[in-house]
């Protein structure tokens, strides 16, 4: 696990210069953090995933898998944000979300094939879109 | 399955909790028992799908939208969550949570513990996802 290196917060519309890379700029939309951010992506392509399918995750990645279960409970709090192929206000992945303020967006249906561990990605979390770079 | 979906129309929740209690019993007693049947496993395989998914991602999901007024589902959970609502329909949302929180022998719902007695038993892995 890497250590984690402070995000830079920038409210919306404050003027600020700042590096295109690993920037995270925070809106308040009821009650919680949406954020948009560029980030390494750490992908898990199993539908269910253990421990050891952790290996290399960094503190910080943006974790993409099919979906989530009450197991991961502890890499999630270490997640910058967190996507899903699964889409429903119900499942675990969004009960987490909601619980702990994690940035989620769901319903990304063939992510974990289309992205891999390492690959950098711009995500908005609260337009629900991302994309690679 | 059928006691949890007369007590989530009656809207009863503590009978509700306790048949999905008596449910999960079940459950476990089917994956624990090495002299289980194909059958069996076949059943715990209906339960595992409606408590892991159908009843709390789909009925329980209407459930609420069906008694929700003045709000989205989203804004819902996140007053919930946040402790500002605690009525009946909270105290619901409360109950499904206990299911998509439930862990057994390490994974969600024990569906490890599942897989293995499924494949001992019938020879082939689950053809299906749960979610």
């Amino acid at each position: 696990m890497g250590s984690r290196r402070p995000p830079r917060f920038v409210y919306r519309g404050e003027r600020v210069a700042f590096s295109p890379s690993d920037c995270v700029i925070i809106t308040i939309r009821r009650g919680f953090l949406i954020k948009f951010m560029k980030k390494r992506v750490f992908v898990i392509k199993k539908r269910m995933w253990q421990d050891e399918d952790l290996i290399g995750f960094e503190t910080d990645d943006i974790l993409v898998v099919k979906n989530t279960t009450p197991d991961a409970q502890i890499i999630l709090s270490r997640t910058a944000g967190l996507i899903t192929e699964i889409n429903n206000l119900l499942c675990h992945a969004a009960i987490i979300s909601r619980e702990s303020g994690v940035p989620l967006l769901m319903g990304q249906v063939g992510i974990t094939n289309q992205l891999n561990t390492g690959d950098m990605i711009e995500v908005d979390f609260d337009k629900k879109i991302w994309k690679k770079f | 399955m059928e006691e949890i979906l007369n007590y989530t129309y009656q809207f009863n929740l503590e009978k509700l909790s306790q048949a999905i209690e008596n449910l999960w019993q079940k459950y476990v007693q089917i994956i624990e028992n090495k002299d289980c049947t194909v059958d069996d496993i076949y059943r715990a395989r209906a339960i595992l799908y409606f408590l892991g998914y159908l009843y709390p991602e789909q009925i329980a999901l209407g459930a609420i939208n069906n008694r929700l007024t003045g709000m989205s589902l989203e804004d819902f959970f996140i007053k919930v969550d946040k402790g500002e609502i605690n009525n009946e329909l909270s105290k619901f949302y409360e109950i499904i949570k206990g299911i998509k929180n439930r862990t057994y022998q390490g994974t969600y719902l024990g569906e490890g513990l599942f897989n293995q007695v499924y494949e001992k038993k019938t020879g082939q892995k689950p053809k299906h996802k749960l979610d």
